[in-house]
C-alpha cells in the first residue's frame, strides 16, 4: 500500500474547563491514503469535530492534544503555527458547517479567496482573480463574476457553502477536510452539494464528518464510528452498513428511518381510516408583508407573499405534516393559524368558527386548545423560570380554580407523562439537554389537554436517538389523548414516520396533499419527487438504485415569484403552460392531490 | 449614504428645538436672575436692565422673541458681559474647547485601543491583568479627583509641567488637562475593545482565516480587528458626550478659557442667553458626531448599511 496521506496515531484531546478536565478525544488511530473518501460518523459530543481541529491546529485555547498526526511523514501535531501555514490552506483544507458563520462577514468573496492565493502563491492580484473565478466556476455558483465582489449576507446558504468549499479547493489541496458540509442546508441544496463532492472524489481526497449516516452512505468509501471520543468500528461501507458488529453503530442505524415503507401503527388514527369530525379549516389562507426594495433611487414596498393562497383542513385525531424548505412559509403559516400574525386574506375555521375576526381576548380564550411546540427547545423556555412553574403557567391562566396542590399533581403527572421526574421541577432549563427541554416544551403544550397540537419543526435540533425518543413520545401522548397535531417538518423522513397526510409547500403555495403512503409510494408533483429523492438515505442498495433527481438552482425570491407555476423556474418537466397559468388542485386516481400542469 | 445622511440631519432640526425649549425653561426655574450679583443696584436701574434685554416680558413672549432671532442667526447678547454677544464669546472659547476635546478623543481612542489589543491577546497574563486594573480605575474615579492628582504630582510636586492657564495652546500648557480629560475615555475604551477583540477572536470565521493557513497577525489584522472595532465606535457618540461635560469640569479646574468655563460662569450669573448658546453647540456637536459614529459603523459592517 502506497504511504498514507495523512496518519493520525493515539490522538487524545483533553479540556480544561470549570467544571473539570473532559477527554473528548481518547485515542483515535487512523489513516488517508491518497484517493480516499472517508466518513467519521459519530453523534454531537463523540469527539468528531474535535478529532479534524486537532489535525488542523485549530484546537479552542483550554485544549491540550497528545499523540502524532504524521502528514506526508511530518509530524503536525502541536506543531508552531509557522509550521501549519505551510500545509493549512495549501495541502489541506477545510469546510465548516455553518457558512454564514465561518465566512467573514464583512469582507467580500473575492477578498476571502484571493487571500489564500496570495498567502500560498506569488500570484499577482488579476492572476489569482482569475484563478478565484475558475474556481467559482467549477463549484458552480451562478454568475460568478457578479458573486466576487458581494458580501457573504448577500448569498444564499448553498451558495454561501460553495464559497466555502471553493476556497478550499483554490490551491489544489492533497486532502480536503468537511466538517459536516451539509447540515445546515436544506434538503434539495444538500442533494447538490452532496452531488458535487461526489463529483470531487476524483480530484482530491476528502474526509467528511457528519451524524448523518444518510451522507455516508451515498459518498464515503470507509466509514469510522465514534463514540465519546473513541474509534468502535471501522471498515467499508458496505460492511458498516450490512455487517455492523458494534451495538452502538447498530443503534445508530436503528435510529435511522428507514426507507422502507412503515407498518401503520396499531391505534392509526382516524384520520384516514373514517375521517372524523373537521376540527381546523383553513381557506385561501394569504399572509404577505410589506418590504421595502430598492428600485434604482426609489425605495417601494412590495408583498413578500410568505403564504399564498392555501387550503387544507385538519380532522379531529389526524396528524397532518408540513413539509417544504427553509423559506417556503411554513411556520408563517403555523403562527398564521395560531393568531400570532395577522393574514392577509381567507379564513381559519376552528370548530365552526372564524378565528382571524376575533378580539384578542377572546381569541385567547381559544388558546386554551391550541399547543405549540417551538423549534428551538431551549430558547422558548423562559430561562429564569423553573420547569415546573413552565408547565404550571398554562393552568394558572386558564384554571385559575385550582388551588395549589391540584396544581402540582397535574405538574407531577405532566412530567411523568413526558418522562421526567419530579426532582426535575425546581430545576431551570439550562440544566437540560435539548431533548429533555423539548420535553418540557411538549409537557407545557399538553397540559390543558388541547385538542390541536401545532409542532414546528420539534425534532430539527435533537440528535437522532433523541429525535427518536422524542417522535415517540408525540406519537404516544397522540394516542392517550387523541389530540390532532399539525407537524411542520423539513425532513421528509421524520414526516414519513409521524404523518398520516401530507402537505407539500413551496414559496407559499401547497402543490401537493396527499396520504403518507400515497405521498411517499408514488409523489405526483415533480418538486415531491425531487424532495423524495434528495433524502440521503442511509441504505447503500436504495441509494444506488435510486435515481437521483437533482433540481438546479435555488427557490425565487417570495417578493417576485414567478408567474403561472410558482415551481417552474427549478422544475425538470416545465413547458409555456407552466408561465402562463397557474395549476389548479386536481384529484389524483389514488386519492392524491396534485397542482401541476405535468402530473 | 448621502441620502441617509440628510434625512439624518432633518431629523436633528426637531431634535433641536426640543433641546433648545427645555433648556430655555429650566434654567428660568433656577431661583434668581442675570443682575442679582450686581452690586449695590438700585431697583429701577435693575428694571431698566430687565427693560433693556426684554426680561420684563411674559415667558412665552420672550421664547418667542429668542427662537424667532435663533432662527435669524442671532444668538443674542451676554448678559453678564453687557458688551459682548454671545457669539462672539462662544468664538473665542470653542477654538481652545476643540484643541483640548479633541486632541483627548484622539488619545483616549487610540491609546484605548491598543491598551484593549494588548490586553485580548496577552488574556490573562500579567500585562492583562495591569492593563485592566488601571482601566477600571480610570472609569470609576471621576475627572474633577484625577486632574488635581494630577497637578499635585506633575505639576507640584515634580514641578515638570504648569499648574494651570492655556498660554495660546503651549504644548505643556495642553498635556495635563488632555490627559485628565482623556483618561476615562481611554479606560472605557480599552474595556470594551478587550471584550469585542476576545468575542471575534472566538467567531467561527476567525477559525476559517487560521484554516487558510494565514500567520497569525494576518488573522488578526484581518479578521479580528474590524468586527472587534464596532462595539468601540457604538462607544463612541457617549464618550463624546462624555468629554464635553467632562471638559466643563477640566476647563474649570485648569482655567482654561473654553466654552465649558463660560457654561459653568454663564450658569452661576444666570447668564440665560450665554447658556442657551452653548446649550446649542454641545447638542449639535454631539447629533453631528453621532452621525459621523453611524456611518463609520456603516462601513465597517456592510450589513446594517443604510439603503
Amino acid at each position: 500500500m502506497s504511504t498514507p496521506l495523512l496518519a493520525c496515531e493515539d490522538l487524545h484531546v483533553r479540556f480544561e474547563t470549570h467544571a473539570g478536565e473532559v477527554h473528548a478525544v481518547r485515542g483515535v488511530d487512523f489513516e488517508v491514503h491518497p484517493g480516499d473518501c472517508i466518513g467519521i460518523v459519530g453523534e454531537s459530543g463523540s469527539g468528531k469535530t474535535q478529532t479534524a481541529m486537532a489535525l488542523m491546529g485549530l484546537l479552542a485555547d483550554n485544549a491540550a492534544a497528545s499523540g502524532s498526526v504524521r502528514f506526508r511523514e511530518e509530524e503536525i501535531l502541536n506543531a508552531p503555527s509557522g509550521q501549519l501555514n505551510r500545509i493549512r490552506g495549501r495541502r489541506v483544507s477545510m469546510v465548516f458547517q455553518d457558512p454564514m458563520a465561518s465566512l467573514t462577514p464583512f469582507m467580500r468573496i473575492g477578498a476571502q479567496l484571493c487571500e489564500v492565493l496570495h498567502q500560498h502563491s506569488d500570484m499577482s492580484r488579476d492572476e489569482a482573480k482569475a484563478r478565484a473565478l475558475e474556481v467559482l466556476e467549477i463549484v458552480q455558483i451562478p454568475e460568478p463574476r457578479r458573486r466576487f465582489g458581494m458580501y457573504p449576507h448577500e448569498l444564499s446558504g448553498g451558495q454561501r457553502q460553495r464559497v466555502m468549499i471553493a476556497q478550499a479547493l483554490l490551491c489544489e489541496p492533497d486532502l480536503l477536510i468537511a466538517d459536516e458540509p451539509t447540515t445546515a442546508l436544506d434538503l434539495t441544496i444538500q442533494a447538490q452539494i452532496l452531488d458535487f463532492l461526489r463529483s470531487l472524489k476524483k480530484r482530491t481526497t476528502i474526509v467528511i464528518i457528519t451524524h448523518d449516516l444518510g451522507v455516508v452512505a451515498g459518498l464515503c468509501d470507509t466509514v469510522l464510528v465514534m463514540q465519546e471520543g473513541r474509534v468502535v468500528e471501522r471498515g467499508a461501507t458496505e460492511t458498516i452498513f450490512n455487517a455492523s458488529e458494534h451495538p452502538y453503530t447498530r443503534a445508530l442505524l436503528a435510529a435511522l428511518p428507514r426507507p422502507k415503507r412503515v407498518q401503520p401503527p396499531k391505534g392509526r388514527s382516524i384520520g384516514t381510516t373514517a375521517p372524523g369530525k373537521s376540527l381546523l379549516r383553513v381557506d385561501d389562507l394569504r399572509v404577505h408583508f410589506p418590504t421595502r426594495v430598492q428600485d434604482h433611487l426609489r425605495s417601494r414596498t412590495v408583498p413578500l407573499k410568505a403564504v399564498d393562497g392555501v387550503s387544507f383542513s385538519v380532522a379531529e385525531g389526524e396528524t397532518v405534516g408540513i413539509v417544504g424548505e427553509s423559506g417556503c412559509g411554513k411556520s408563517t403559516l403555523a403562527r398564521a393559524i395560531l393568531q400570532l400574525i395577522g393574514s392577509t386574506g381567507g379564513r381559519i375555521v376552528w370548530q365552526g368558527e372564524d378565528l382571524s375576526g376575533l378580539s384578542r381576548k377572546a381569541m385567547n380564550e381559544r388558546r386554551r386548545d391550541l399547543g405549540v411546540v417551538f423549534q428551538d427547545p431551549l430558547s422558548s423556555l423562559n430561562p429564569r423560570m423553573t420547569i415546573g412553574s413552565i408547565i404550571a403557567e398554562p393552568l394558572r391562566r386558564f384554571h385559575p380554580e385550582l388551588g395549589r396542590e391540584d396544581r402540582d399533581a397535574a405538574v407531577l403527572n405532566a412530567l411523568r407523562d413526558v418522562g421526567l421526574d419530579r426532582e426535575h421541577r425546581d430545576r431551570y432549563p439550562h440544566e437540560f439537554s435539548g431533548g429533555q427541554c423539548q420535553r418540557v416544551s411538549i409537557a407545557r403544550a399538553m397540559i390543558l389537554k388541547p385538542r390541536l397540537l401545532i409542532c414546528d419543526e420539534p425534532v430539527s435540533s435533537l440528535d437522532a436517538s433523541t429525535r427518536k425518543q422524542t417522535i415517540g413520545l408525540l406519537k404516544d401522548l397522540q394516542k392517550k389523548h387523541g389530540v390532532s397535531i399539525i407537524f411542520i417538518s423539513h425532513d421528509l423522513s421524520v414526516v414519513r414516520i409521524v404523518c398520516d397526510r401530507v402537505l407539500v409547500m413551496y414559496l407559499g403555495h401547497f402543490v401537493e396533499i396527499a396520504d403518507r403512503d400515497i405521498l411517499f409510494d408514488s409523489p405526483a408533483h415533480p418538486y415531491t419527487q425531487a424532495l423524495i429523492s434528495a433524502i440521503p438515505v442511509p441504505d447503500l442498495k436504495a441509494q444506488r438504485q435510486q435515481e437521483r433527481i437533482i433540481l438546479t438552482g435555488e427557490p425565487p425570491s417570495p417578493t417576485a415569484p414567478p408567474s403561472g407555476c410558482v415551481f417552474r423556474t427549478r422544475c425538470p418537466v416545465a413547458t409555456d403552460l407552466c408561465s402562463e397559468r397557474e395549476p389548479e388542485f386536481r384529484t389524483l386516481e389514488n386519492g392524491a392531490r396534485v397542482a401541476c400542469h405535468h402530473a | 449614504m448621502l441620502n441617509y445622511a440628510l434625512r439624518r440631519l432633518l431629523v436633528a432640526v426637531p431634535t433641536l428645538f426640543v433641546i433648545v425649549t427645555l433648556a430655555f425653561f429650566l434654567i428660568r426655574i433656577a431661583p434668581g436672575g442675570p443682575f442679582d450679583l450686581i452690586p449695590d443696584l438700585d431697583p429701577t436701574a435693575a428694571e431698566n436692565l430687565r427693560k433693556a434685554y426684554d426680561l420684563d416680558k411674559p415667558l412665552v413672549e420672550q421664547y418667542g422673541n429668542y427662537l424667532w432671532r435663533l432662527a435669524n442667526g442671532d444668538l443674542g447678547p451676554s448678559l453678564a458681559y453687557r458688551d459682548r454677544t454671545v457669539a462672539e464669546l462662544i468664538a473665542e472659547g470653542l477654538p481652545v474647547s476643540a484643541q483640548l476635546g479633541l486632541t483627548a478623543m484622539v488619545l483616549g481612542l487610540f491609546a484605548g485601543m491598543l491598551c484593549g489589543i494588548v490586553a485580548a491577546l496577552r488574556k490573562n497574563s500579567a500585562v492583562d491583568f495591569t492593563v485592566m486594573a488601571i482601566a477600571m480605575a480610570g472609569v470609576g474615579i471621576p475627572t474633577f479627583v484625577t486632574a488635581p492628582l494630577l497637578t499635585l504630582f506633575f505639576g507640584l510636586y515634580l514641578g515638570w509641567l504648569p499648574l494651570s492657564g492655556w498660554n495660546n495652546g503651549q504644548f505643556a500648557h495642553i498635556i495635563l488637562p488632555v490627559v485628565a480629560l482623556a483618561l476615562p475615555t481611554l479606560a472605557g475604551i480599552a474595556r470594551i475593545t478587550r471584550g469585542s477583540m476576545l468575542e471575534s477572536l472566538g467567531a467561527d470565521y476567525v477559525r476559517t482565516a487560521r484554516a487558510k493557513g494565514l500567520p497569525e497577525w494576518k488573522v488578526i489584522s484581518r479578521h479580528v480587528l474590524r468586527p472587534a472595532c464596532m462595539p468601540v465606535v457604538s462607544y463612541l457618540g457617549p464618550a463624546i458626550a462624555g468629554a464635553m461635560t467632562g471638559s466643563v469640569v477640566i476647563e474649570t479646574i485648569f482655567g482654561l478659557p473654553g466654552i465649558g468655563r463660560a457654561f459653568v460662569e454663564g450658569a452661576l450669573n444666570r447668564d440665560y442667553s450665554l447658556i442657551l448658546g452653548i446649550v446649542i453647540v454641545y447638542a449639535t456637536l454631539i447629533i453631528l458626531l453621532n452621525l459621523l459614529a453611524d456611518i463609520i459603523y456603516g462601513y465597517l459592517d456592510p450589513r446594517v448599511r443604510p439603503r
